[in-house]
């Protein structure tokens, strides 16, 4: 079916106008509405800078990116679940490609000059990117996600060369990588109540350390599930070469 | 008598099959005996020591952090979370000792890698109802939809076959499209009043048009995750093409989850803007729920789909709360009765999925024709379904029985008849689609079969959910002593409660 | 019009126009698509509440919790999003199908 049949199949049928009407219409109210958010102060922006007593809760947090803080402190369980989030897409993508006897394909480009010299500038200076955004992640923007995207995608470029070992799936090493983001953020939050406090308060000094160990372990475990994901669905060998039946490509020069 | 702070209870509820399902994923042969055996008892317990905490110290707030709201996620734990974790604990309890023998048996799997991995898939989902029934934060509440969207779709897939592939795609599309729904409602809502917390706003929500945008994109979100009729459409293939198990757990655990959350919402967050048409709205769509659900199951020609049907028209007995509740003196026993029967129903349809995986093994196929006469060889699984069959019509003594007596007196009591003459037809509909499986099932079978020994494994489990479902009606009472504890009445107060 | 509400009402069109490609097309890639633009659209509209225009205060500042709930939500979007395209490459790769069975009926096996 060529690209034009598949406008016909939706095209001018009825449905598709009123859906049309319906998202335009709801576009037409929530922008309304929008309009009539009252300008007025946020309790929280003010709470966290301006009011006296409140101005130490920045303090109190340990960091002093106020993102980094709500990220990793005030509401570091949405952290935690989220990074459980990234544990399960790896979890059902593996389930997806179970049953899918992998072809053993390179990509060709591993002999590549051009992408071998590259390779070897790019992936030193991301990780250094990277090291450089978790550690500054504490008082500026940054920390474990952007670094951990730096990474994947020098991890990224080392698949697409055929640099990188696969399969990911069964090396109990890769599977500890993807999880460690989250063990050690139960581990700390856990922790902390054996001396007393809630879950994931941590106690007062210690707040800097335990939030760059978990940021560490983070940066890890994002960095390895976007590769692997990258692996498992664009990969050379991944899912969408599968389905367009290219198998072996020629050694590039 | 040196009891621990009840907050650990809670957070153990979370954080141990979190951890399990890690450990899962990176060494899952070595323990799996825990996976099978020790953690559901385990997790039975902490629900257990939840609940007498409850009972003696009252319901409570507890600040994960220990940061206090609006800065801060709070959880909020009272009777209605307790009974949906003792809920939870319970079907997946059976679920766990019931999936070993189902994935040794004739389930398809392509290697063994599709095994290995329910476990860690299982526990995470497990994790992530509680961590949902637990949390008290709109924003923490979509993270872990999406926690339970994505750890559905990963199970469903699990079945291996080109159908499951497209039920999981296409609930997993729209799974998407309502949390961003919802997510969408979450910030207007912040943008309107700077906080996240529902028992802040309870308290603190405005009737004007911005509040009902963000109610509306918020309720409908979370109607499409339930199935409510007419976003119906994607549960029976997904409930019916993936392993039985996994059925079980969609049917029984996650529809009911982001039903929860509507109640919640709809009660203790936006009584304000909770306009009575909706109500009604919300009520024929129930209606209509029933109605289609017992069509389609009569209809249809596999008994997952049969199963799965059931569902729908199920939870469409659980949106005739809305307008029944919506007359205040009848509305606290609407709500106690349309919680009782999601509970029922959750062990019921467990029940009923679990059985049916079990005849499907027997018969190597789900196809109504091919069943003739299963009953001779698994009577157990037949009578656990028979029993959940007891709960699902509504019959006394049962959970389900329980459930509709008190939707039906409050339908009577408030006038609404309409609603009483509903659930009515919707048992002897139920009854219909039913009784034609059991016919199928016990009438004399051409082949005269050999006697199956029992798999205890695999006969035991649906059989307690059944009896379970059967046992509410005769904890009716001690169930409503729970889920009072903390509730707001007459509803629409915040339901504030000490941290 | 201020700032604030130029990028929210950015973001609520950004959501519309996705629901639409969402709801009206029926080729899978293209809806995976059109859930990344409503996911953006709803970005938006919470980054633009962060603006310190909002705040009344002075100096104002920017709120800093519409920001890490759009961080959590883009991680959210991208793992659903590559667990969407790996379904959606093994669907095609079974049944070479490039659309669900209802949103097209009379499609053939082809090769896209």
């Amino acid at each position: 079916m060529t690209s034009l049949d598949s406008w016909k199949t939706l095209r001018i049928r009825p449905a598709k106008i009123a859906i049309g009407c319906l998202t335009l219409g709801l576009a037409a109210l929530l922008a309304c509405v929008v309009y009539e958010i009252p300008e007025r102060p946020l309790p929280l922006a003010t709470a966290l800078q301006d009011i006296a007593t409140e101005e130490r809760l920045i303090e109190k947090s340990g960091v002093g990116n106020p993102v980094t803080a709500v990220l990793l402190n005030f509401r570091a369980y949405d952290t935690l679940l989220e990074l459980g989030v990234l544990v399960l897409a790896v979890l059902a993508v593996q389930a997806t490609s179970a049953g899918v006897v992998r072809k053993r394909v390179g990509s060709g480009w591993k002999h590549n000059r051009l992408l071998t010299a590259t390779l070897g500038i790019v992936v030193p200076v991301s990780i250094v990117v990277a090291g450089d955004l978790l550690w500054m992640g504490a008082d500026h923007p940054g920390g474990a996600f952007q670094a951990g995207a730096v990474l994947s995608g020098a991890g990224i470029m080392l698949i697409l060369t055929d640099r990188l070992n696969r399969p990911f799936f069964s090396d109990w090493r890769y599977r500890l990588a993807v999880v460690v983001g989250v063990a050690v953020f139960v581990i700390v939050g856990l922790g902390v109540m054996a001396v007393g406090e809630q879950l994931l308060q941590y106690p007062a000094g210690l707040a800097k350390t335990l939030i760059l160990a978990i940021e560490t372990a983070a940066m890890a475990s994002v960095a390895v599930v976007f590769v692997v994901l990258f692996d498992a669905v664009a990969g050379p060998g991944g899912l969408w070469n599968q389905s367009n039946s290219l198998v072996l490509r020629e050694d590039r020069q | 008598m040196n009891t621990p702070h009840p907050g650990l209870w809670a957070v153990l509820l979370v954080a141990l099959p979190l951890a399990l399902a890690l450990a899962a994923y990176v060494a899952g042969r070595r323990i799996r005996p825990i996976l099978v055996w020790i953690a559901p008892l385990a997790m039975a317990a902490l629900v257990t020591g939840l609940i007498h905490s409850l009972i003696h110290q009252g319901p409570f707030r507890y600040e994960v952090g220990g940061w206090a709201p609006p800065l801060g996620i709070t959880w909020k734990v009272d009777g209605l979370a307790a009974a949906m974790l003792a809920i939870t604990a319970s079907v997946m309890g059976a679920v766990c000792v019931y999936a070993p023998g189902y994935f040794a048996g004739s389930f398809k799997t392509a290697g063994a890698g599709k095994t290995e991995l329910f476990w860690p898939l299982a526990y995470l989902l497990w994790a992530s109802l509680n961590a949902f029934f637990l949390s008290a934060d709109v924003f923490n509440l979509y993270v872990t939809l999406e926690l339970m969207t994505l750890g559905s779709v990963g199970m469903i897939v699990l079945a291996g076959t080109a159908e499951s592939l497209a039920a999981a795609l296409r609930y997993l599309m729209l799974g998407l499209m309502a949390s961003l729904l919802y997510l969408m409602g979450v910030a207007l809502i912040y943008a309107s009043y700077g906080s996240l917390d529902m028992v802040a706003l309870g308290g603190q929500l405005r009737g004007d048009p911005l509040t009902w945008a963000a109610a509306s994109l918020m309720i409908v979100g979370l109607l499409i995750k339930t199935a409510l009729f007419p976003m119906h459409f994607w549960l029976p293939p997904a409930h019916a093409g993936a392993p039985a198990p996994v059925s079980a757990l969609l049917s029984a655990l996650v529809v009911k989850a982001s039903f929860y959350l509507t109640l919640r919402l709809w009660f203790d967050v936006f009584p304000a803007v909770a306009r009575p048409s909706a109500a009604q709205f919300l009520g024929v769509l129930g209606a209509c729920a029933i109605l289609w659900g017992a069509i389609q199951a009569f209809r249809a020609d596999r008994l997952k789909t049969l199963i799965a049907y059931s569902t729908v028209a199920q939870l469409g007995y659980l949106f005739l709360l809305f307008p029944l509740a919506a007359a205040p003196a009848v509305a606290k026993k609407a709500w106690l009765g349309a919680i009782l029967l999601a509970l029922s129903h959750a062990l019921a349809k467990a029940a009923m999925f679990l059985a049916a995986g079990r005849i499907q093994q027997l018969a190597g196929d789900d196809r109504l024709d091919r069943l003739t006469g299963i009953g001779q060889r698994a009577p157990l699984a037949l009578s656990a379904m028979a029993l959940a069959g007891v709960s699902l019509m509504g019959l006394p003594p049962s959970g389900g029985f329980a459930g509709k007596w008190m939707l039906l007196v409050a339908g009577v009591q408030s006038g609404q008849w309409w609603w009483a003459l509903v659930l009515v037809a919707g048992g002897l509909l139920t009854a219909g689609y039913l009784f034609r499986f059991w016919a199928i099932a016990i009438a004399a079978s051409d082949h005269p079969s050999q006697r199956v020994p029992v798999n205890w494994r695999m006969e035991l489990p649906p059989f307690a959910l059944g009896v379970a479902a059967v046992l509410i009606a005769f904890l009716a009472t001690h169930a409503v002593e729970l889920l009072e504890i903390g509730a707001a009445f007459p509803i629409g107060g915040t339901g504030e409660v000490a941290p | 019009m201020t700032a604030f509400t130029l990028y929210a009402i950015g973001g609520v069109g950004l959501f519309a126009m996705g629901l639409f490609s969402f709801l009206a097309v029926a080729h899978l890639l293209r809806k995976i698509l059109a859930l990344n633009v409503m996911g953006s659209g709803v970005f938006m509209v919470l980054i633009a509440i962060a603006h310190p225009e909002r705040a009344a205060t002075q100096p104002a500042n920017v709120d800093p919790i519409p920001q890490a709930l759009v961080l959590t939500g883009i991680v959210v979007a991208v793992s659903a999003t590559a667990l969407a395209l790996a379904l959606t490459c093994q669907y095609h790769a079974e049944t070479g199908r490039t659309t669900l069975p209802e949103d097209s009926p009379g499609d053939e096996r082809s090769d896209r």
